[in-house]
């Protein structure tokens, strides 16, 4: 872990907009990050990709972000996919039971290829 | 459970029949040394032998049946890994000493008693570990090989009744040096089955030396080739001054199981991180009831075979379907009466030199694994006493001689006295081990990175794994987080961690009320529709994050406790 606060940025490859998270995630932050999410799945983006490899640490409040990000997504007709889910991050991911419960794809290269 | 490079065939997986069966077979030739053990108690208390004969395929048949339960997952018993079961030298010494004061019926009603604690102690195996750390396990081995190799030419050389002749001398000779060859300068097959070969040469040079009389070679002739051993004919007793050297024995055993099932592990998990208690307390619980069964039906002790565990590793063949196969060939070789005759009449100076060879391992595995970490005051003083006591009772006889007699048992073998001075000291010097540290949290400066700095930078100095600090440290951070808000009424957040070698402990007390840590995990549509979803994911989090959780409120405090095994 290390001292970072939560940072969002949006990319886009071909039909894939990426959302590159960075920091840490808690409830003092989930629900900034829930709006971007929603905002961009309201927007009518497709397939959106967010990518976890910077993110440092999250509690529970990110898991509920991202799994009302992906019913949101569902209504919507869209994807939802998250990638580089490593290290600490998937160990979290595990205990939490959760790695069935999205999409999950390897690295940020792979899941552009795949989704694109 | 990620496979490593070098492992061919996982514990889960299915070899073809002829690697299955060869592997098999290259196992039972490695454990079949072992079968000195019962041999020597047998012959100790002065067994006939046919009777001998007759135990000896009951133990076979015992080791087929041992080896089974340890690969199978039924419940609480086995391991479900490929570690096969032999007649341990951990049982030896306190054995030998039953032989010597009641005969067989006490060695098999005390072996009963042993395999009993041992089930007892599996499920508390985990909660002892600051009794019994890995450097007293690393002891326990290196005395069971040095009174084991000290039994072994007490036979030979301390004998009154049968002072060692001078034919002797050679074929011990000749039966350790073959063995010794092939070891260091062998390669391949011959390499592994080395004191197989060592114990055939030796008993071929045993034979051309006059020691295998007409009284053997017709108790082998009137074997039958083929035949199921005679149960019920054996009887049981129990003396309580024995308890203690075979408890003793017991924990021996049960160290040697969860050390050996851990290598299991680490040989079968590229990212084998840490001991996985569950499957080494199953592979326990089946080590004490196979050794329940061995008292029963007739055997001495049994315990996992490291060596076969080791040569599964350099094979690279680690299937449990192995073990099944190494079961059915002990149980089968224990249907043929003759072979168990052979074995039941192998000269003494064969068996000795075979017990020398096997002890030498025992011996630096036990320097091993007791230099497998680092070596404090503490823990130098502890195995360096406790060696020096062992050793001081076999030299100097009038120790155990001007003890009362209730103590003899303990004072007199240098393995159990040895044991009992380690986990004296042991427990004497863990005075001052423990170190707690304190954080205080204002509601208004909840800050993640210093509670990740105030663990990280504590467990640095306290040289804890990283990988637990990184789990308490996402356990307090979680906590804070889920309690933030309505939980947490006002006042500070106070978190105390206390660390000795085996334990991080972590309390943290706040004014508020008592968040849930539920056993399961809310469903996935609860934990979307609302925060309250998201914090009972946070105590089902928790719960899975901490090795044990307690938590209570009263007066409203909210007190939670997470440990943390080290």
């Amino acid at each position: 872990m290390s001292d970072s606060a939560l940072t969002v940025a949006e990319t886009r490859s071909g039909q894939v907009c990426i959302v590159a998270v960075s920091g840490r995630i808690d409830s003092t932050n989930a629900n900034d990050l829930l709006t971007r999410l929603n905002n961009l799945l309201a927007s009518g983006e497709k397939i959106v990709l967010v990518d976890l490899q910077r993110v440092v640490y999250l509690t529970s409040a990110a898991f509920r972000v991202l799994l009302v990000a992906t019913d949101e997504a569902e209504r919507n007709a869209a994807r939802f996919v998250l990638c580089s889910v490593l290290g600490q991050v998937r160990e979290l991911f595990e205990m939490g039971g959760l790695l069935d419960a999205f999409t999950i794809l390897g690295s940020r290269e792979e899941a552009v290829a795949k989704l694109g | 459970m990620k496979k490593p490079v070098n492992l061919v065939y996982g514990v889960d997986e299915s070899p073809p029949l002829a690697v299955t069966v060869f592997s098999g077979v290259q196992h039972v030739s490695l454990i079949a040394i072992y079968l000195v053990y019962p041999l020597l108690v047998f012959r100790v208390a002065d067994t006939p032998v046919q009777a001998v004969t007759n135990l000896m395929a009951i133990g076979m048949l015992v080791l087929g049946v041992a080896t089974f339960l340890q690969a199978l997952r039924l419940g609480p018993v086995g391991s479900g890994y490929m570690c096969p079961a032999t007649f341990s030298a951990s049982y030896f010494p306190a054995s030998l000493l039953a032989a010597k004061l009641g005969g067989l019926p006490l060695v098999f009603g005390m072996t009963i008693f042993a395999g009993a604690l041992e089930v007892a102690l599996a499920p508390l195996l985990n909660r002892l570990r600051a009794i019994f750390p890995i450097e007293i396990s690393g002891l326990v081995i290196f005395m069971v090989g040095w009174s084991a190799g000290i039994a072994g030419l007490r036979l030979l050389l301390g004998n009154p009744t049968e002072s060692v002749s001078a034919a002797e001398w050679p074929v011990a000779g000749i039966t350790l040096a073959t063995m010794v060859v092939l070891n260091v300068w062998g390669k391949g097959l011959v390499r592994m089955l080395c004191a197989l070969i060592g114990l055939a040469a030796g008993y071929a040079a045993a034979a051309f030396a006059g020691l295998v009389g007409a009284g053997h070679l017709s108790a082998v002739g009137a074997a039958p080739w083929v035949g199921l051993p005679a149960f019920g004919q054996m009887s049981w007793s129990f003396d309580v001054a024995l308890a203690a050297p075979f408890a003793i024995a017991c924990l021996a055993a049960s160290l040697k199981a969860v050390g050996t099932i851990t290598v299991c592990q680490r040989m079968n998990d590229a990212d084998w991180v840490r001991p996985d208690m569950r499957s080494a307390m199953r592979g326990v619980m089946a080590d004490g009831v196979s050794t329940v069964l061995a008292g029963v039906a007739g055997a001495v002790g049994t315990n996992t075979c490291t060596p076969s565990v080791g040569l599964a590793s350099a094979t690279g063949v680690a299937s449990r379907r192995v073990a099944f196969a190494v079961g059915a060939i002990f149980m089968l070789l224990g249907l043929f009466p003759k072979l168990a005759a052979m074995l039941a009449v192998v000269p003494r100076p064969v068996v000795v030199a075979g017990l020398l060879f096997a002890v030498s391992f025992l011996l630096i595995n036990g320097l091993q694994v007791i230099t497998s970490r680092l070596l404090d005051a503490r823990r130098t003083l502890t195995i360096g006493l406790a060696i020096v006591a062992g050793g001081a009772v076999d030299v100097f006889p009038v120790i155990a001689a001007s003890v009362p007699k209730a103590a003899s048992a303990v004072v007199g073998s240098s393995f159990v006295f040895a044991t009992l001075i380690a986990l004296a000291l042991n427990l004497l010097f863990r005075i001052g081990v423990k170190k707690t540290v304190s954080l205080k949290i204002e509601a208004e400066a909840v800050d993640p990175q210093k509670i990740d700095d105030f663990f990280k930078t504590h467990g640095a100095a306290w040289g804890a794994r990283p990988d637990v600090v990184n789990r308490a440290t996402f356990g307090i951070i979680q906590l804070v987080d889920a309690v933030r808000g309505e939980f947490w009424h006002r006042g500070a957040i106070e978190i105390e961690a206390s660390f000795d070698e085996f334990s991080l402990d972590v309390d943290l007390v706040y004014n508020g009320d008592e968040l849930e840590f539920p056993e399961q995990r809310p469903s996935n549509k609860e934990i979307r529709e609302s925060e309250a979803g998201a914090r009972l994911m946070a105590g089902f989090m928790l719960r899975k994050c901490a090795d044990r959780l307690r938590s209570k409120c009263k007066d409203g405090r909210a007190n939670v406790h997470m440990h943390y095994d080290h």
